[in-house]
C-alpha cells in the first residue's frame, strides 16, 4: 500500500503537482516515520512549494536516515542551494559524488553549487567530470555553457548548448542559455529569438523572460555599456563585485580632492561618475520604462517590475524638478538658501536605486527592505520640498525679513543689536523663526539624503551588485 | 377423469365467430401468454400485428418472446418501439430485461435509467432490485420535496466481477487494476438545465457530443460520426466535473469518470491493459460518456513523461481515443484538466480531444445561484445574493462554498461569546469575502504567461478574452 502511495507521490511530483504529491509522501510517512525515500522526495517537493525551511527539514532527515544513499545528499543539496546556502550545498552535493561518483547528477550538483558561488572554472570542471560519464547530460552540458560563458570561452559555451540542442532541440533551459550567449555576442535580435522560443516553450521561465527584456532592451540608445557592466559584474564573484563599486568611489574621492576638484574638468567627472554609478544601480528599471511604454513589449515585464520601473520614473522625475528649482533660487537673490532643494534632489535620486532593487534583488526579503526604504526616504525628501516652497514663500512675502533672514541664516548678518533699531524687535523675532525653520528644512533633507544613500549602501552590502545577468538555475528537477 | 375445464376453448370458439373481434383476439392471446402456451399466445399476438398494429402489441410479443426464452426475437421488437421519441416507460422496462437476458447488464441499467426517468415510481419496482439498482439522492439540491432529482446508481459489484471474469480470467493482474475496474459508473440524472451558467460551454459540448449521440442519421448524412473528444479545461472548483455529469445526463449515456488516482496507479503498474480494459467497458455500455477528471497526468507532454512506461500508457491511450482496434462508436470522451499546457500536442489532433473549451469561473448571475443553493440551508436574514455575486469575482463554486463556511464560522463564533445564536446577514458574507482569496487568481496567473508566450495558434484565446488581453499573437513582446 505504502509503496503505491509512495509510487503516486513521484508521479504526482513529476506532473508538478508538489502539494498532492507532498500528502501522498505524508501518508507513507505516518505509516513508516523513517522511509528516507518519502523523506527525500517529501523535502522535493515542499522545495517546489518554496516551502524551504520544512523541506531542508525533511531532506535533511532523509540524509541521516539513509547515509549512504547519494539522492538523499542530492535532495539536500537542491534544497540548500535554493536557500542560497551554496557552500553547504556544496558540501552536500560532495558527499553525494563520493557515494557514487558514476551517477551524473551528482555532478551536475556540484557545478550548480559552484556556480551558486561565481567559481566558474570549479564548476566548468564538475561539469566535465559528469559529462565524461554521460556526453549527452543535458543539464550537464548546460551548466558547463554557463560557467565557461562567464569564463569569457562563448565558443566552448556555444558547442555545449549545440550538442544539447541536437539531443533536445526543444529545451527551453538550453535555447534560453544559447540566448545569453548570443546577447554576450552582440546580436540582441538573435538572442530575443531565442528567449521568445524559450517562453514558447516554457512560460512560466522567469530567466527567459528577463533574457528577452535584456535582448528588447540591448537594442536601446546606451544600453550597451550598462549591459558590458552588468555582465562583467555578474562574472566577479560578489567580493570582487564590491571592490569594483568601492574602486570607483574611491577614485572618484581622489579626483574630487586633487587639484582637480572644483574645476570644470573635475565637476564634469563628478557628473560622469554620479550618472554612472546611478545608472548601474537604477539604470535597468529606467529602460523597463521604454518597454512599459509599447504595448507590443509590456508584456515582458512582470508585474514588480512594472512597479519599479514607475517608481524610478516618477522619483527621477521629481529630483529633476528639484534641481531645476535649486538652480532658479541660484539665480535670484536667494542664491545661499537652495540646499533643501539639492539635498532633497540628491535623496529622491538615491531611494530610486533601493526602488529599482525591488526588481533584480534576488532575496524577497531584501527586496521588500528596498522598497520600504525607498518609499520612506522619498517621502521625506518629497515633504521637505512642500515645506521649503512653503517656507520661501512665507518669507518672501516681506523683504526686510527676506534679507534679515538670509543674512542671519548665512551667519553674514550683523550684530543682532545693531540689526533691531534697525528693523524692529517684531521683524527680527520672525527672522529667527525664519531661520529655525529653515535649518529643520537643512536637517531633514540631509537625513533624507543620508537615508537614502545609506540604504543603497547597505543593499549593495547585502549583496546587490547590480543584476547578476543570466546565472540564475532553474529550479532543480528530479 | 375429466380434465378441468380448459378456460382457452371457450375464447377460441367466441373468436371463430368473430374473426375480427380484435379486443377478444387480444384477451386470448394474453390468456395464452398467462398460462404459459407461449408458442399458441406469439400466434394469436402475431394475427393481432397483421390487423391492428400497435406498440402495445408488440411490447406484449416481445414479453411473451422473452419468457419462451427467446430474447433475441423480443430485442427486436422492443427497440423497435424504444427507438421511437415517445417510447413508454414500459418499453424501456421491457428493454432493461431483454438485456438482462442477454447477458448485458450494462445494457439493462442503461435501459432501466431510462425507464426510471419516464416513471420514476419503477426505481421500487422488483425489477429494479433484480437489476442491481439502488436510488440514492443527491445532496447539492437543498429542497426536499419528492420531485427533487434522484441519482441512480449502479450497484456493480456483482457485474464487476462477472466482467473481469469474462475479460481477463485467472491471469489478470490484480494488483493495480482494483482502482480502475472500480471506475465510477453511473447514470446521471443531472442536465444542462440542472447546470448555471456556462452557455457556450453548453453549446460547445452540445453540438460535439450530445447532438450526434441523438440525431446519428443527421451526422451520418454529412458523413460524421458521433466520437472524439471534448477538453474543458479552467481554473479548479469551477464545475468541469459537474458539467461532464449533465452531459452525460443530457445525452441520456452512461457515465464513467476516471479519476487522477487511477491514472497514476495505471502508470505504477505501467498497465496499459487497464486502460484498454476501461476503454472497452466505456464501449459495451455504449451510449456512453468516459469523463477523464485531470486527464493531464495521463497525457503529460511525452518529453516531461519521465520513464518509458509512462510513454506507453500514453500511446495506449491515443490508440483507444483513436478507436484503433475497436469501434468508438457511440463512445464519447470528456477530458478536464486545469493545466491544458502540460497535455501532449498529439492530445489535440483531430478525432481526439479536438475541441479545446474554457470554462471560466462563474459569472455574477451564476455565483448569486451558487450562493442562493449554498444558503439554502443556513439561516439567513436579507441576504442581497447581488451584492455578494458582484463582491466575489472571480470566485470559483469551490472558492463560494469556503466564503460561506468561513462566514458560518465566524457566526459561530460570535454566538458562542453571546450565547445568541442570530442569522446570517450580508454583510458577516461580505465580511467573508474580504478574508477569503479567490484560488482562481492563481490559476490566471499561470494561465497569462501560456497566453502571452505560448498561444500561437489561439488555443488560449478564451482565456485572453476572458483576461482582456489581446488573443493569439500576444507573444510578440
Amino acid at each position: 500500500m505504502s509503496d503505491r502511495r509512495f509510487g503516486r507521490g513521484v508521479q504526482l511530483l513529476q506532473l508538478g503537482r508538489s502539494k498532492d504529491a507532498v500528502a501522498e509522501f505524508e501518508a507513507v510517512l505516518a505509516e513508516h516515520p523513517s522511509d528516507a525515500r518519502a523523506h527525500a522526495f517529501r523535502a522535493l517537493s515542499l522545495a517546489d512549494l518554496d516551502e524551504l525551511d520544512e523541506a531542508l527539514e525533511s531532506a535533511q532527515r532523509a540524509t541521516g536516515e539513509a547515509p549512504d544513499w547519494d539522492f538523499a545528499h542530492r535532495a539536500y543539496a537542491q534544497v540548500l542551494l535554493l536557500k542560497r546556502r551554496a557552500k553547504a550545498a556544496l558540501a552536500a552535493a560532495e558527499d553525494a559524488v563520493s557515494i557514487d561518483p558514476e551517477e551524473p547528477e551528482n555532478h551536475a550538483l556540484v557545478a550548480s553549487a559552484h556556480l551558486a558561488r561565481s567559481r566558474w572554472r570549479s564548476a566548468a570542471d564538475a561539469a566535465d567530470l559528469g559529462l565524461a560519464l554521460d556526453p549527452e547530460h543535458g543539464p550537464l552540458l548546460n551548466l558547463r555553457a554557463t560557467a565557461l560563458r562567464m569564463l569569457g570561452a562563448s565558443d566552448g559555451a556555444e558547442d555545449a548548448l549545440e550538442t544539447a540542442l541536437a539531443d533536445d532541440p526543444e529545451n527551453a533551459w538550453t535555447l534560453q542559455n544559447l540566448g545569453w550567449v548570443r546577447l554576450e555576442e552582440g546580436d540582441a535580435a538573435e538572442a530575443a529569438r531565442l528567449f521568445r522560443e524559450a517562453l514558447r516553450l516554457d512560460p512560466e521561465s522567469g530567466e527567459a523572460r528577463e533574457g528577452l527584456g535584456t535582448a528588447l532592451k540591448a537594442s536601446m540608445p546606451l544600453f550597451a555599456p550598462l549591459l558590458a557592466w552588468q555582465m562583467l559584474c555578474a562574472r566577479l564573484s560578489g567580493g570582487k563585485g564590491l571592490a569594483l563599486v568601492l574602486g570607483f568611489w574611491f577614485l572618484n574621492r581622489a579626483v574630487q580632492a586633487s587639484s582637480l576638484g572644483g574645476t570644470a574638468v573635475g565637476t564634469t567627472l563628478l557628473v560622469l561618475y554620479l550618472s554612472f554609478a546611478w545608472m548601474s544601480w537604477a539604470g535597468n528599471a529606467l529602460y523597463d520604462v521604454a518597454l512599459l511604454a509599447r504595448a507590443d513589449t509590456r508584456a515582458v515585464l512582470e508585474r514588480r517590475e512594472r512597479v519599479s520601473a514607475l517608481g524610478v520614473a516618477a522619483l527621477l522625475a521629481l529630483a529633476i524638478v528639484a534641481v531645476v528649482e535649486a538652480f532658479a533660487l541660484e539665480r535670484s537673490e536667494l542664491a545661499d538658501v537652495s540646499m533643501p532643494f539639492l539635498y532633497a534632489a540628491g535623496a529622491l535620486a538615491a531611494a530610486a536605486i533601493p526602488a529599482a532593487g525591488w526588481s533584480p534583488l534576488p532575496n524577497g526579503k531584501a527586496r521588500a527592505t528596498g522598497a520600504t526604504i525607498a518609499v520612506v526616504a522619498s517621502g521625506l525628501a518629497l515633504a521637505v520640498l512642500a515645506l521649503a516652497h512653503i517656507w520661501y514663500q512665507q518669507v518672501g512675502a516681506v523683504e526686510e525679513q527676506l534679507v534679515l533672514g538670509v543674512g542671519l541664516v548665512e551667519g553674514v548678518a550683523e550684530p543682532v543689536e545693531l540689526r533691531s533699531a534697525e528693523f524692529g524687535a517684531e521683524a527680527l523675532r520672525r527672522a529667527e523663526a525664519a531661520r529655525t525653520t529653515y535649518d529643520r528644512l537643512v536637517s531633514a533633507a540631509g537625513l533624507s539624503f543620508l537615508l537614502s544613500v545609506g540604504a543603497s549602501w547597505a543593499l549593495l552590502a547585502l549583496g546587490f551588485v547590480p543584476e547578476r545577468v543570466g546565472t540564475r538555475r532553474r529550479r532543480p528537477r528530479t | 377423469m375429466t380434465s378441468p375445464p380448459d378456460p382457452i376453448q371457450p375464447l377460441r370458439e367466441a373468436l371463430a365467430a368473430s374473426p375480427d373481434n380484435v379486443p377478444l383476439r387480444r384477451h386470448l392471446a394474453d390468456t395464452l401468454r398467462a398460462h404459459g402456451r407461449f408458442d399458441e399466445a406469439v400466434a394469436e399476438y402475431k394475427e393481432l400485428l397483421g390487423t391492428a398494429p400497435s406498440d402495445d402489441v408488440r411490447l406484449c410479443l416481445a414479453a411473451t418472446y422473452l419468457d419462451a426464452g427467446k430474447a433475441s426475437h423480443a430485442a427486436v421488437l422492443v427497440e423497435l418501439v424504444t427507438g421511437r421519441a415517445d417510447a413508454p416507460a414500459a418499453a424501456w422496462a421491457l428493454l432493461a430485461r431483454v438485456r438482462l437476458a442477454e447477458r448485458d447488464p450494462a445494457g439493462a441499467a442503461s435501459a432501466f435509467g431510462r425507464a426510471v426517468d419516464l416513471d420514476p415510481a419503477l426505481a421500487s419496482s422488483p425489477l429494479a432490485t433484480d437489476l442491481g439498482f439502488h436510488a440514492v439522492r443527491t445532496e447539492d439540491s437543498g429542497d426536499t420535496d419528492a420531485a427533487s432529482p434522484e441519482e441512480i446508481e449502479w450497484d456493480d459489484d456483482d457485474e464487476h466481477r462477472r466482467a473481469r471474469a469474462r475479460a481477463g480470467g485467472p491471469d489478470e493482474p490484480h494488483e493495480g487494476d482494483g482502482r480502475v475496474t472500480d471506475a465510477d459508473f453511473e447514470r446521471p440524472l443531472i442536465s444542462f438545465a440542472d447546470v448555471g451558467g456556462m452557455d457556450d460551454v453548453k453549446e460547445e459540448i452540445s453540438i460535439k457530443v450530445v447532438q450526434p449521440l441523438a440525431h446519428p442519421e443527421l451526422f451520418a448524412a454529412y458523413g460524421k460520426t458521433a466520437g472524439g473528444g471534448v477538453l474543458m479545461y479552467g481554473p479548479p472548483g469551477c464545475g468541469k466535473t459537474h458539467i461532464a455529469r449533465a452531459t452525460a445526463g443530457e445525452a441520456r449515456a452512461a457515465f464513467i469518470s476516471v479519476g487522477i488516482h487511477e491514472v497514476l496507479d495505471m502508470y505504477i503498474g505501467a498497465s496499459e491493459q487497464n486502460l484498454h480494459r476501461l476503454f472497452d467497458e466505456a464501449r459495451r455500455r455504449a451510449p456512453c460518456v468516459l469523463f477523464f477528471d485531470e486527464v493531464d497526468a495521463l497525457g503529460a507532454k511525452r518529453a516531461d513523461a519521465a520513464s518509458s512506461s509512462s510513454r506507453q500508457i500514453i500511446n495506449q491511450f491515443l490508440a483507444e481515443l483513436d478507436g484503433v482496434d475497436a469501434s468508438n462508436d457511440g463512445m464519447l470522451v470528456l477530458a478536464a484538466t486545469n493545466a491544458p499546457w502540460h497535455l501532449d500536442a498529439a492530445f489535440r489532433r483531430p478525432g481526439r480531444f479536438d475541441r479545446l473549451v474554457f470554462v471560466p469561473p462563474p459569472d455574477a448571475s451564476a455565483r448569486a445561484a451558487i450562493l442562493e443553493v449554498l444558503l439554502a440551508d443556513k439561516p439567513i436574514d436579507g441576504i442581497e445574493l447581488a451584492k455578494l455575486a458582484k463582491r466575489t469575482k472571480d470566485f470559483s463554486g469551490a472558492d463560494l462554498a469556503g466564503l460561506v463556511e468561513t462566514a458560518v464560522e465566524s457566526k459561530l463564533r460570535e454566538a458562542m461569546k453571546t450565547g445568541r445564536p442570530s442569522p446570517l446577514t450580508t454583510k458577516d458574507l461580505v465580511a467573508a469575502a474580504k478574508r477569503v482569496r479567490p484560488t482562481t487568481a492563481e490559476w490566471f496567473g499561470t494561465a497569462k504567461n501560456h497566453v502571452q508566450f505560448a498561444n500561437q495558434s489561439g488555443q488560449y484565446d478564451d482565456v485572453a478574452r476572458y483576461l482582456g488581453m489581446r488573443g493569439s499573437r500576444g507573444g510578440d513582446a
